[in-house]
């Protein structure tokens, strides 16, 4: 085994050797990354949006502001995030959030389109006239 | 900005959304100039994982050029083109200074399972991910790497996910010189962990997948033996007869949670999401894999459990070895071998769009459609 080789692939081998793989030891020795210039980062500026696992009573120095949460889909993922992380019922909850969330968005891509409304106004002014032609026949 | 966003389970659009602002001294603002669909955000298209909100812009892999820079960015300026990794990583915690970028515990505040990640629903942290024109790249001093003068960007995109992602599976296969490796999923991630697993010097490396297509792509582009799950009535069976009776040396699991191949979990996992998705992939991994071997699990999987024959890995003596890839650890080796030519990332690209296609590019990737393996987009003002 120790002489088996292929030389019919590009290359092969070329990491064969322990101090060519990058991931060896799996811990390195600690040191800061190249080009970081901080021990302890300095802290991201604004009230975060973004809910925080249950484990945690600060944010942490960076965070994301996509999409903070809204409407009931909102409440059920700031309950979901009260439960802690090794709960099923913390990552059930989010999952139903998410189904709530599409339907509380569908309804307001509806509200908003207009689309919407000119069918509405259309079959409104149909009612309208089919009451008033009922009204004249009694 | 124009950016993509997630609307519902299979369905995502185009949308003008406001541009990225520097948020904290450290950030920059990259102009996005390659985007790639990654088979894990088909997981968030599924509405698979939790947290995934209507609104959400998705996008881990991509090159960009930086546009806009905090006060304390000292490694990029204007006009720099870089490849950003997809974790997000502080450079300085207990695990960023053991180069276990993904686990930074200074990203995200959602959960304590992983650092942040851009675009991946907010349990990683809430972070708006790149398939858009532009994306905010936090602690920019420590993530993007530059890529090199005259080098492609399409050449560098991959090293931002899927190229070390692949490589870094290989590596905790840890081969010995001749041994036998199975990579379940013959996807861009699978193919990069049979193409790494040559250079870790494998004797043999056999791939399993659902589509002859994507089989004769991993003969063609990884030079390795096939299988097709949907040929053989019992994989492990097959693999040990494919290996003297004693089945493979290492097994690497680049599939995840929506695997074929079991109707069992299909239905458990994927339908009635009573687990996080199916493990068909894992499970035969764990019980095709001979004893004493190693299992290497990089496809994505979720919280909270899975059912998982953990009697057999235990009886059988397994190493079961899994990460989110720590990126920023392997870019620089990968980026020799690409240079070098034992690599040819950009061979696996089979569909570029402008990013206004995003709907459609997701249709094609996820329906394995046109012979699609990859699919990169391109935000205007970048040549197609």
């Amino acid at each position: 085994m120790s002489e088996f080789m292929r030389t019919d692939i590009p290359g092969w081998g070329a990491d064969l050797p322990k101090q060519r793989k990058p991931g060896v030891p799996r811990e390195a020795k600690p040191h800061p990354a190249e080009h970081s210039h901080w021990e302890r980062p300095e802290r991201q500026e604004g009230e975060p949006s973004v809910l925080m696992t249950a484990l945690r009573d600060e944010p942490t120095p960076v965070f994301g502001t996509a999409v903070p949460p809204h409407g009931l889909s909102g409440r059920l993922r700031r309950m979901a995030y009260a439960i802690p992380d090794n709960r099923p019922s913390h990552w059930t909850t989010l999952l139903f959030a998410d189904r709530v969330d599409v339907v509380e968005s569908a309804v307001v891509d509806t509200l908003k389109s207009r689309r919407t409304w000119a069918v509405l106004g259309a079959a409104a002014a149909v009612g309208l006239v089919w009451l008033s032609r009922r009204d004249r026949e009694r | 900005m124009l950016a993509m966003t997630y609307r519902r389970p299979r369905k995502v659009r185009i949308e003008s959304k406001a541009d990225p602002v520097i948020l904290h001294p450290n950030d920059v603002i990259l102009r996005v100039t390659r985007t790639a669909i990654c088979g894990s955000d088909l997981h968030l298209y599924h509405g698979l994982v939790p947290d995934t909100r209507v609104g959400s812009t998705f996008g881990h892999e991509f090159t960009g050029v930086v546009e806009e820079v905090g006060p304390s960015v000292q490694s990029l300026k204007k006009g720099d083109r870089v490849v950003v990794p997809f974790n997000i990583s502080c450079g300085t915690c207990f695990f960023c200074s053991r180069e276990l970028y993904s686990a930074c515990e200074n990203t995200n505040p959602s959960a304590p399972i992983s650092g942040g990640i851009y675009g991946y629903s907010h349990t990683t942290g809430g972070y708006a991910g790149a398939q858009a024109e532009y994306v905010r790249v936090p602690f920019a001093d420590v993530g993007p790497m530059k890529i090199p003068d005259g080098m492609d960007e399409e050449d560098a995109l991959f090293l931002g996910d899927i190229l070390p992602t692949g490589y870094q599976a290989a590596e905790m296969a840890e081969l010995k010189r001749g041994e036998t490796v199975v990579v379940f999923g013959a996807g861009p991630v699978g193919l990069f962990a049979m193409k790494s697993a040559w250079l870790m010097g494998a004797g043999r490396v056999i791939a399993v997948d659902g589509y002859d297509y994507r089989l004769e792509f991993a003969r063609h582009c990884a030079r390795v033996e096939t299988v097709n799950l949907h040929e053989v009535d019992d994989m492990v069976r097959h693999l040990r007869q494919l290996t003297d009776g004693r089945g493979p040396d290492a097994c690497i699991d680049a599939v995840g949670l929506e695997a074929d191949g079991s109707a069992i979990n299909t239905v458990l996992g994927r339908k009635l999401k009573l687990e996080a998705g199916s493990p068909t992939a894992l499970n035969w991994a764990i019980d095709s894999v001979r004893r004493g071997g190693n299992v290497v699990l990089i496809g994505v999987y979720g919280p909270p459990f899975n059912m998982v024959p953990i009697g057999t890995a235990m009886n059988k003596g397994l190493t079961l070895r899994m990460a989110q890839c720590h990126v920023k650890r392997y870019m620089p080796r990968l980026l020799e071998h690409i240079l070098a030519k034992r690599i040819d990332p950009k061979g696996i690209i089979t569909h570029r769009l402008p990013l206004e296609e995003v709907a459609e590019g997701y249709r094609l990737f996820e329906q394995k459609l046109d012979g699609c393996i990859k699919t990169v987009l391109i935000p205007g003002g970048s040549s197609v």
